[in-house]
């Protein structure tokens, strides 16, 4: 089990910043920046449709999918309902907790106030451990000042994963996938209607997670996409119509199941941003400083808006994004120290579903289309894979008897 | 089942492991093990059954160690522990992810004294030894070497890596003189390594870069077989230096 509460030790910090700012950047397990870990998709039961498993290194999520028949919305006579269940539980490690009141104390706060860190000695053209050496020299240097609470540590802006707090985790988490998922209308709502304003298919996509190592976000939506091309709902029928019709449900005996009309795979990949340069902001000194001042100064230029701007601009003491480190599937740890995410969400026709960046690190324009192309072989490769778990699946379950029979009943060759 | 020094079977709950020597006086049980009747004993869990007796102790010991479970402390104990917080005289430690932190007495270090002692930060981290472990009271930690009263390499564990291992593995590493991943790696590498009961290893090598490739070493050995470690250590430092 990694370090995955919010402990994680100054010694790893130090060691994992300067792997990562070092040339080349190495990642704690050695593997490619830009390399996820292997994903495994299973199908979890033999005879059910729609159960799914998916781990991606030791991230382990299963999904559900199942279907009932309801009403639809009044505002949407023409279309079914489909909703995602996305609940974080302590099953999936003990950071997180049950229930709305959250245990805080367990999960940390999006800027992580804990200990002064400066890692601005490092230099990536030095060994890693002359710089560590300075760096820990440094932390004594501001424990004894100052009390600890003078600077930021690394892991500032990190939204996923236990740098954020649980209920921020969990909101982000259902959004992401349901925009993924279902507001890039991967599932056809039209065709899960039955009877228009009257009867339609609601379809239930529940998500598990059942081990935490950083990226639930990509695993889940790999896990709900390969559950709906699996399901197969029952076959339904009007008989009649007006008032006096009737709908009847075939079982899986009596009619094949049918299979959920998905237009297409859309995939999430995030990635997580270092900032190779120093990270470390002084909150009592300077920028403080510059902060009242700078309260100062828009109130006495409220009039000249223009002006404001700029002066805010110089301000903003957010990590500038020059030489930043971005790594695709990040693990516990490595989601811990992350100083910004990003989810980009494409199929694999390269169509863009949706890319979110709430806050952290800022970036250039540039290397998020660098992510886009990356996020777009990554989307290519896991469909694929989807695609044999799928292939591989229908094959078991065929009943080579029953299509015997039937290719006998049906034969019109002459012979 | 007969059981010959220093021997390991696998045993599970409801075997009975009969002892050659039928003296009971002359025998400690450690973890994992009842008595049964006066020659016989009943392991509580699956495991390898451990018995040996060391020259010049005049008692047997048999136990089951078992590869599953949270690291509960025991007094003696060597852990790897992080800092999470101070209070009045003691420091908060955590040596167990999600479980009660141990406490840390301030002047738990050698001469140390109200002015002079180590001042440790949070998130930094100790090795230690758990120093008591009462029933409804806190656990606590010192740094003091009890039969000397020096560090005994006690204290703040600076730069490196710390990492976990299965507390069945981490036992094994510290205990097991000559422990041959260990040799292979001393052979190979240089580096500095304590590792805690608590299942969490700390190493730190020359650069952050071999520090990771020993943490790589030994995390990956877990699941090596003896015959393989030689050539697999080989393959990783060549993997690492081909990065």
């Amino acid at each position: 089990m990694p370090h995955i509460d919010n402990t994680l030790p100054i010694p790893n910090i130090i060691t994992l910043h300067s792997l990562l700012s070092g040339n080349p950047p190495l990642r704690p397990s050695l593997r490619q920046l830009t390399e996820p870990r292997p994903l495994e998709i299973s199908i979890a039961s033999s005879t059910e449709y729609g159960h799914i498993e998916v781990k991606l290194g030791e991230t382990y999520v299963s999904c559900k999918v199942s279907a009932q028949i309801t009403s639809p919305y009044e505002d949407r006579p023409f279309e079914g309902t489909f909703a995602i269940g996305t609940e974080i539980t302590p099953m999936c490690s003990p950071a997180f907790t049950s229930g709305v009141n959250a245990d805080f104390s367990t999960a940390a706060p999006a800027i992580v106030p804990a200990t002064a860190i400066s890692v601005n000695n490092i230099d990536s053209n030095k060994e890693g451990q002359t710089s560590a050496t300075a760096a820990t020299n440094n932390i004594n240097n501001n424990n004894n000042n100052n009390n600890n609470d003078n600077a930021v540590t690394m892991g500032g802006g990190a939204v996923m994963g236990l740098a954020a707090d649980q209920a921020a985790t969990e909101i982000l988490l259902s959004r992401l996938i349901e925009k993924a998922v279902r507001r890039s209308n991967a599932l056809d709502l039209e065709s899960l209607c039955i009877i228009a304003g009257q009867k339609c298919w609601a379809v239930r996509a529940d998500v598990r997670f059942l081990n935490y190592d950083g990226n639930l976000v990509d695993a889940a939506s790999v896990a709900v996409i390969t559950a709906l091309l699996h399901y197969r709902k029952p076959d339904v029928e009007v008989i009649g119509s007006g008032e006096g019709s009737e709908l009847v449900m075939y079982d899986e005996k009596q009619r094949e199941m049918v299979p959920l009309s998905v237009l297409h795979i859309p995939i999430c990949v995030t990635f997580q941003f270092f900032s190779t340069e120093s990270v470390e902001r002084n909150i009592k000194g300077e920028n403080a400083n510059s902060l009242v001042n700078n309260k100062n100064y828009i109130k006495e230029n409220s009039d000249n808006d223009d002006d404001d701007l700029e002066r805010m601009d110089i301000d903003n003491d957010a990590p500038r994004g020059s030489n930043e480190i971005i790594i695709v599937d990040a693990t516990a740890e490595e989601e811990l120290l992350s100083q910004g995410s990003m989810t980009v969400t494409l199929n694999s026709n390269k169509e863009l579903c949706q890319i979110s960046k709430s806050g952290g690190l800022n970036v250039d324009s540039v290397r998020i289309l660098e992510c886009c192309q990356i996020a777009s072989d990554i989307v290519n490769k896991w469909t694929k894979e989807i695609k044999k778990v799928l292939a591989a699946d229908i094959e078991k379950r065929r009943d080579l008897r029953a299509e015997r029979v039937l290719s006998v009943v049906n034969d019109r060759s002459t012979e | 089942m007969t059981t010959t020094d220093n021997s390991l079977n696998l045993v599970i709950p409801g075997d009975s492991i009969s002892l050659e020597n039928n003296d009971i006086s002359n025998i400690a049980l450690g973890p994992n093990v009842t008595l049964e009747n006066d020659s016989t004993l009943q392991p509580t869990t699956a495991g390898l059954f451990v018995s040996s007796s060391t020259k010049g102790a005049s008692k047997n010991l048999y136990y089951v160690d078992t590869a599953s479970g949270r690291y509960v402390p025991q007094v003696g104990d060597l852990v790897v522990g992080t800092i999470i917080g101070q209070f009045g005289e003691y420091y908060r430690v955590s040596i167990n992810e999600f479980s009660k932190e141990v406490l840390l007495n301030i002047f738990a270090f050698p001469n140390a004294s109200k002015k002079n002692r180590p001042r440790l930060q949070v998130r930094e981290l100790i090795y230690a030894r758990v120093s008591s472990t009462e029933k409804s009271v806190d656990v606590e930690l010192s740094c003091v070497d009890p039969t000397t009263g020096k560090d005994g390499g006690f204290g703040a564990l600076s730069g490196g890596y710390t990492f976990n291992v299965s507390c069945a593995y981490a036992r094994f590493l510290l205990f097991t003189p000559n422990a041959p991943v260990l040799k292979k790696m001393v052979e190979k590498l240089q580096f500095e390594i304590a590792i805690g009961v608590n299942g969490k290893v700390w190493i730190k090598s020359d650069s952050s870069k071999a520090t990771m490739l020993c943490v790589y070493i030994i995390s990956e050995s877990q699941n090596w077989k003896q015959s393989e470690i030689s050539e697999n250590v080989d393959k990783l430092i060549k993997k690492f230096k081909s990065l």
